[in-house]
């Protein structure tokens, strides 16, 4: 079955741990395949309501001081997700700095967006729940807890952003987007 | 070493000293010989203090003729670290080609440190470090100008014009090219640039990310402020092409990274190249883009004999190695992770082989490569207020 491309840009801060967010998702468990210089590295396929869906990850970790590179990252993405640490104030307040560096290339009022607080197995936290929560609310987005040292949330948040950028699409009466091979009905 | 059998026999302390000890002293002081030769940078003042304490402990024993060398080589080398120059030969053109002339320009940093053979790397080495942040201090000093008392002057219609794409191209080559060429396989490694010593720990790469940007912000800017923008953008294109063909591939990707930057590409630039620079540029901005994670340039660096003149993408390495670090663990089931070790230092390999090779002489824009260096920080606020200007933004 050809499978739908979905671009999905992770953004954050240094440090908040999205290089691990990412590579937890793609690689899982097969620790033994790692090596992030091949083609499909970033690529994985979900199923996202009995639909095959392809997500390329674009990931801004290690390069988020490339100015120019970061802007290219945010201007392919289909969805986005908002990455702060939960232990780190500094982390939370330059969510509200990228979203709306993303809003101002996408020349959009909204995108489809997913904020995450990530470590969130560590006790000692800078940032609640509720603030969490609460600047999703201004953001018009989904919230989500995860911790990708101990796995939890992990997919849950690909698949929350899927589901976005898909109602995102639908609601502009953009047609499904790229499929690969043939056969698509 | 194990300590010798007979303790209490002077006769059997003399031969073991001779024929034991002596032979392994002596190639320790070799190892801190080949040390402070091809690694002096990594000596710090304190650990250079040290040393020195050390070697001169050894003054009165056997051991002071070595100790006394490895005294002055500290002594010769330590000035030499402080004062390192760049060293490519370059020509200049500007005013003084078109009256018949040719020369030098002053400023120009004059001598280079030529690359050593690294202990681990073998001949495809990295050069020694040069405190390339200090010498850029320096020749901002020298000019005092700062950013605040002179605003960068972009290239205007005109200036663009009158430089000629190879003086374009080689200039925005050299720029990038020397800093790639300092940069040790240390600052690689570890994430520095996520550190708050970042600036210690990493100058050469922080430089290089900088000069960067500058490119990117530089491209970005001319075309937005020149009043025949399409022609410009043209221009940089061009210029893309050659560096890629020059090997320089990340002078090619900063520039089409300027072209492709949203300010610029919202107002549609591209849509209006005619003939064959279209299809160049839409070349270029696939084989730059970050759909099948850089792929094709991986390839093309990857054929390139090390002894060719190619500067790789810092910023595929920068990924590589961080993903690499970040995503697994040192140690796998109490062993150490050899495959998380072979990908990092196969990263950063590929990216330092070509640090070895001879440059050769180029063109060189003399006032374009002062603007260049003295750009002091990117503004993006003012490229999309540029940008705005250009075309208002949708409601």
């Amino acid at each position: 079955m050809a499978e739908s491309t979905y671009k999905i840009v992770v953004v954050g801060s240094g440090g908040v741990g999205k290089s691990c967010i990412t590579v937890r998702f793609v690689q899982g468990k097969f620790i033994k395949k790692y090596d992030p210089t091949i083609e499909d590295f970033y690529r994985k396929q979900i199923d996202v309501d009995s639909e095959a869906i392809m997500l390329d990850i674009l990931d801004t970790a290690g390069q988020e001081e490339f100015s120019a590179l970061r802007d290219s990252y945010m201007r392919t993405g289909d969805g986005f997700v908002l990455v702060y640490a939960v232990n780190s104030s500094t982390s939370f307040d330059d969510c509200s700095k990228l979203r709306s560096q993303i809003l101002r290339i996408k020349e959009k009022e909204n995108v489809p967006m997913v904020l995450v607080g990530n470590k969130c197995d560590i006790e000692e936290r800078d940032v609640t729940t509720k603030e969490g929560e609460e600047l999703a609310k201004t953001f018009n987005c989904d919230f989500i807890e995860s911790s990708a040292k101990e796995n939890i949330n992990i997919s849950e948040i690909f698949v929350k952003i899927v589901k976005k950028v898909k109602a995102s699409q639908e609601a502009d009466g953009v047609k499904k987007p790229k499929k690969k091979g043939c056969g698509s009905a | 070493m194990r300590p010798p059998i007979k303790q209490n026999e002077p006769d059997f302390l003399s031969y073991w000293f001779i024929q034991h000890q002596v032979p392994v002293r002596l190639h320790v002081l070799k190892f801190f010989d080949c040390w402070i030769r091809y690694y002096r940078d990594d000596f710090q003042a304190e650990d250079t203090k040290k040393a020195k304490a050390f070697f001169e402990t050894l003054q009165d024993s056997y051991f002071a003729p070595q100790a006394l060398s490895l005294l002055e080589l500290i002594d010769k080398q330590l000035p030499v670290m402080t004062q390192a120059k760049f060293s490519c030969v370059l020509k200049c053109i500007d005013k003084d080609v078109k009256n018949g002339k040719q020369h030098l320009p002053e400023y120009f940093p004059g001598k280079l440190q030529f690359p050593m053979f690294s202990m681990y790397l073998g001949k495809q080495a990295a050069p020694r470090s040069i405190l390339l942040a200090q010498i850029q201090c320096e020749f901002q000093e020298e000019y005092s100008v700062t950013a605040a008392e002179r605003n960068f002057q972009y290239v205007s219609a005109q200036d663009l014009a009158s430089c000629s794409i190879e003086a374009l191209t080689y200039t925005i080559y050299y720029f990038l090219y020397e800093t790639y060429r300092n940069i040790h396989p240390r600052e690689l490694f570890g994430s520095p640039q996520s550190k708050p010593e970042t600036q210690k720990l990493a100058p050469n790469v922080n430089l290089h990310i900088r000069r960067t940007n500058i490119v990117n912000h530089f491209v970005a800017m001319t075309v937005l402020t020149t009043k025949k923008k399409v022609q410009a953008y043209e221009r940089f294109v061009i210029v893309a092409q050659k560096l890629k063909e020059l090997k320089n591939y990340d002078a090619a990707m900063a520039v089409i990274n300027g072209l492709n930057w949203a300010p610029v590409d919202r107002i549609g630039l591209s849509n209006e190249l005619k003939g064959p620079v279209a299809g160049k540029c839409q070349e270029l901005k696939n084989l730059f883009g970050l759909g099948d994670n850089w792929q094709t340039i991986r390839k093309e660096i990857n054929s390139t004999s090390s002894d060719e003149l190619c500067v790789p993408v810092l910023s595929i390495c920068l990924k590589d190695v961080f993903m690499t670090e970040e995503g697994q663990g040192k140690f796998e089931d109490g062993r150490c992770n050899m495959l998380r070790a072979f990908i990092v230092w196969r990263a950063v390999h590929s990216y330092i082989r070509f640090q070895a090779a001879g440059f050769k002489q180029m063109l060189f824009n003399e006032q374009l490569y002062k603007e260049l260096c003295e750009q002091q920080e990117i503004d993006e606020d003012r490229v999309w207020e540029q940008s705005f200007k250009v075309m208002p933004r949708e409601a």
